[in-house]
């Protein structure tokens, strides 16, 4: 599969954009300026901006005859199916409620803060299986000579690898021991085909599109069955983020005489590098790397594979296997790239992404780049995918289900500590079933199930500072499709959103999505059902804690609620500015249908706040339509 | 247009004819089904053409069209819908025997497509399923109860405004808004009480369409509100009877403590209209201060 369309990529000239320089300025800033902002008006703390929100959200339901219980979606409008995540229900039914949980995942500085375990929920096949007691002994003999060799940190983390691989072995994990070689070979091809798009369908005829579709709805209605025993399988992700805590919180010391050791096991090979300019060519087990501008070239045949790489420092060059199968499929990876300008190169299926098995990739310093195509930079499904990158402005680019994407079972994360970062999703496959010219997205922060057979799971992108771009075409931007959860949290920083449709806190089909802004000036464009809509039994939230923001639409957005959904946008602090097209279904907007209503709740508490076009004007309530109401306070 | 869908019923009919018997009516429904229920945007342009050209094969569609009911798709469900719609009465009989299906979505398709044909020959077979275990056919049988407007399924949607899922209540007052029968009153004033707005909207929307015979019984729920929300409902009827009769309780109301009862109550007698209740929101918007109630206030008189 080729690369995005959009994409130039040049991973041989790292860029250096001043962005240490800039950093440094700022700190210094900072410091100057810190007393004087100290003696000056402080800024409210976001549960204060919770607690007034909370506050008008029960004067705009007074005001809709309504009350708190009101606001409810269930689970049950059809048959529950067996992958329905107990949080995405607990959301449906107090779908407010995702406005809390969008706040408390800003102040998270440990990945296990996110509790993801908890996430999956309850109903899962038994997932931690201690290597049993001979693999233990054969483990510890592996590196009973070379201990001395290698070091303490080396020994020890190597020693956690394999134990660790031990677990995400799938034929040490229970839920696939009932497989037989046939069912597993089906789920691979079964969720690869649910995961895939090509770029030639707008080219075929309507019988085969439908014929498609058909095969497809075919393969869902086995894969509902077959995939019971691989419930809760991403919740293997505890041994990874135990192991990131203990070995890898610091950079292990690799003593100059374990340098180009190397070492064959049952997973392939270890290999310790060395501080010069390495490639690394082919199939490996654990790569540590100490040192140099390195590249990393993988290749794997097969699928189960894993791939542990930590790297200590250097300009990087990460590329992965670009084929249709992931060589991941089932298997496990985590890469730890302490220091350096990187770029990481993926086809679909790799950089964050864990499908029926976890994968994270975590890097620590640096302007980084990140190129995939779909499902990739924090992506899951039957499993868990965690991006996390803790500094420097970096750039990610996607196809399609990326930078936080939750699909069944899965939980993906997309977690960016700082910098001014740039987030691209979209322009490769286009949406042939809405328009001619858009494509689909279905990232940052989104969460996708496979109607009405499998519920979505858990799309989290977090970004805690910087002056982030957000861009999107069709679906994307803290929403969600079908019995997901989808959320993108930012932090600080004046961030620009844009995206075309269901986007930026939109919920379409009996799910929740949740763009939740903490502070900035930020700016909002979208053309339609977006911008805090839900759609059909969906809540959709778009939530501004501070900043003069400035927010641009078409048509229903702004707090609009759609086929008995609930849409709700709240500004809490600032002088905004609100523009739409149409005042027929914007800015507190409900509609009846199956003969009631939809719920549209807009609310800015503060500011002399600007309006153009659609109803609404600062310091005025409005309810020009039955379901919806509007308050500018 | 609809030369196009005859042209697809010409062409697709006699490829069918070369065949012989259900099996070339078959060919002909998948065929036009495929295209009928597209919803790609570079086929969008055959969509109605084909659900045309199936609704003009009638009766002669119906057994493959009720096979297709087994779908779980929206776009499927939806073009099912549309095309039995064109069909009509002929495909009644069918759809009543579809209700009693072991499969869960071809009967609840099916209980929706019959409200929305309307004809009152289902209706013995739709009272059937009222009280089935599954409340989602239950609201949807009260609910396609409703839009069949049949008087003899009006006790059954009483007791399904009791319903122990909000839902089936809420799918109850709907149906029950298609009736003026005094005899409703009563129940529907308890529903707008009920926990659930989809209810309480619903039953004050049934409670308007009464007309006459509710104002007396809403005037009297004025003087004893059960409680606020349905209170703020009461107030909104009282505006959609426009009887004389509220002109006094809305005058006090628009002058009450409750901003959101004024609101209300502004709305409701800018809805009675007459000189009085005008000169009552005249004085009302001199000392009020809400903005929710001066919105309400000046719509009034802007329009």
């Amino acid at each position: 599969m080729a690369g995005p369309a959009l994409l130039g990529v040049d991973c041989m000239e790292p860029s250096f954009y001043n962005g240490r320089m800039k950093y440094l300025i700022t700190a210094l800033m900072f410091l100057i300026l810190a007393p004087i902002g100290n003696s000056q008006t402080v800024a409210p703390a976001p549960f204060q901006a919770l607690d007034s929100l909370q506050r008008a959200i029960d004067m705009s339901l007074s005001s809709l005859k309504m009350h708190r219980g009101d606001l409810t979606f269930r689970g049950d409008y059809l048959e529950e199916d067996p992958y329905r995540l107990p949080i995405v229900d607990t959301y449906m039914k107090e779908p407010l409620k995702i406005i809390d949980f969008a706040d408390s995942v800003l102040t998270f500085e440990r990945l296990t803060e996110f509790k993801i375990r908890s996430l999956l929920g309850n109903k899962s096949s038994e997932v931690k299986r201690a290597p049993n007691s001979k693999s233990a002994e054969r483990d510890s003999r592996l590196f009973e000579r070379a201990d001395t060799l290698l070091g303490r940190d080396v020994s020890s983390l190597l020693k956690g690898l394999l134990y660790l691989a031990r677990g995400v072995d799938p034929d040490n994990w229970p839920g696939f021991s009932g497989y037989s070689r046939f069912q597993r070979d089906s789920l691979v091809e079964g969720f690869t085909l649910l995961l895939e798009e090509n770029v030639e369908d707008e080219f075929k005829t309507i019988y085969q599109l439908d014929s498609i579709a058909q095969y497809e709805d075919r393969w869902a209605e086995r894969l509902v069955k077959l995939t019971e025993n691989s419930r809760g399988r991403g919740k293997i992700v505890d041994e990874f983020i135990s192991l990131l805590d203990s070995s890898l919180a610091r950079p292990p010391m690799v003593p100059a005489k374990a340098r180009n050791y190397s070492l064959i096991t049952d997973y392939g090979d270890i290999v310790i590098g060395d501080t010069s300019a390495n490639t690394y060519q082919g199939d490996f087990f654990i790569i540590i790397d100490p040192g140099g501008d390195d590249t990393y070239n993988l290749k794997f045949t097969g699928v189960g594979h894993q791939i542990y790489i930590i790297d200590l420092s250097g300009h990087d060059s990460y590329s992965f296997p670009k084929g249709r199968i992931s060589p991941l499929f089932f298997g496990g990876s985590m890469i730890v790239d302490f220091k350096g300008d990187d770029c990481y190169t993926g086809g679909s299926y790799s950089l964050g992404a864990g499908l029926f098995g976890v994968s994270v990739l975590w890097d620590k310093a640096g302007n980084d780049r990140y190129y995939g195509d779909a499902f990739t930079q924090g992506a899951g499904c039957f499993g868990v995918g965690i991006l996390r990158d803790d500094s420097g402005n970096d750039s990610y680019q996607a196809a399609l289900f990326a930078q936080g994407f939750g699909f069944v079972d899965g939980v993906g994360i997309l977690w960016d500590f700082a910098g001014n970062d740039t987030y691209i999703a979209g322009g490769r496959y286009k949406d042939i079933l809405r328009y001619k010219d858009h494509y689909l997205s279905l990232s940052q922060g989104f969460a996708y199930g496979i109607r009405p057979k499998m519920s979505g799971g858990i799309g989290l992108l977090v970004d805690k500072a910087g002056n982030d771009a957000y861009i999107s075409d069709i679906f994307g931007q803290g929403s969600s499709y079908w019995y997901g959860l989808g959320v993108l949290s930012d932090s600080a920083g004046n961030d620009q959103y844009v995206s075309f449709q269901y986007a930026q806190g939109a919920a379409t089909h009996m799910t929740v999505g949740i763009l939740f802004e903490a502070a900035g000036d930020d700016v909002y464009s979208a053309k339609g059902v977006s911008q805090g809509c839900g759609h059909d039994r969906a809540a959709g939230l778009l939530v501004d804690l501070d900043g003069n923001d400035s927010y641009n639409a078409y048509d229903l957005s702004q707090a609009a609620g759609s086929a008995n959904g609930l849409g709700f946008l709240a500004d809490i602090r600032g002088v905004d500015a609100y523009v739409v097209r149409s005042d027929q279904n914007t800015r507190g907007f409900g509609q009846p249908r199956r003969d009631y209503g939809s719920i549209g709740i807009f609310i800015d508490l503060s500011g002399r706040d600007g309006y153009a076009g659609g109803v609404g004007h600062d310091s005025t309530w409005w309810s020009d339509s039955k379901w919806g109401v509007g308050i500018d306070q | 247009m609809i030369h196009f869908a005859a042209l697809f019923s010409i062409l697709l009919i006699s490829t069918a004819a070369a065949q012989t018997g259900a099996d070339s009516i078959n060919v002909a429904v998948d065929s036009l089904f495929v295209r009928a229920s597209s919803i790609n945007v570079y086929y969008f342009e055959l969509v109605q053409p084909s659900k045309e050209a199936l609704g003009k094969m009638g009766a002669g569609a119906v057994p493959r069209l009720v096979e297709k009911m087994r779908t779980q798709d929206a776009r499927e469900m939806q073009a099912l819908e549309d095309v039995f719609k064109l069909i009509g009465p002929p495909a009644v009989p069918q759809l009543v025997d579809v209700l009693g299906s072991e499969n869960v979505y071809r009967r609840r398709l099916a209980a929706r497509i019959l409200g929305e044909l309307k004809d009152s020959s289902s209706v013995e077979g739709l009272l059937k399923y009222t009280n089935d275990d599954d409340f989602r056919m239950r609201g949807g049988v009260i609910s396609a109860l409703g839009k069949v407007g049949h008087k003899r399924a009006i006790p059954k949607m009483r007791e399904a405004l009791r319903d122990q899922d909000y839902l089936v209540r809420t799918s109850a007052a709907v149906a029950l808004s298609n009736f003026k029968d005094s005899s409703n009153v009563i129940p529907l004033i308890k529903a707008l009480s009920d926990k659930y707005y989809g209810v309480r909207y619903s039953a004050a929307l049934a409670l308007s369409n009464i007309g006459k015979p509710a104002v007396r019984p809403i005037v009297d729920a004025l003087k004893v509100p059960g409680d606020t929300l349905s209170y703020y409902q009461l107030i909104e009827i009282a505006g959609n009877l426009a009887d004389p009769r509220f002109l006094e309780p809305l005058v006090k109301i628009v002058n009450s403590g409750d901003p959101f009862a004024r609101a209300f109550a502004a709305e409701a007698l800018g809805k009675l209209g007459s000189e009085a209740a005008m000169k009552a929101l005249q004085d009302r918007y001199e000392i009020e201060t809400h903005p929710l109630v001066i919105s309400k206030i000046e719509a009034v008189v802007l329009n």
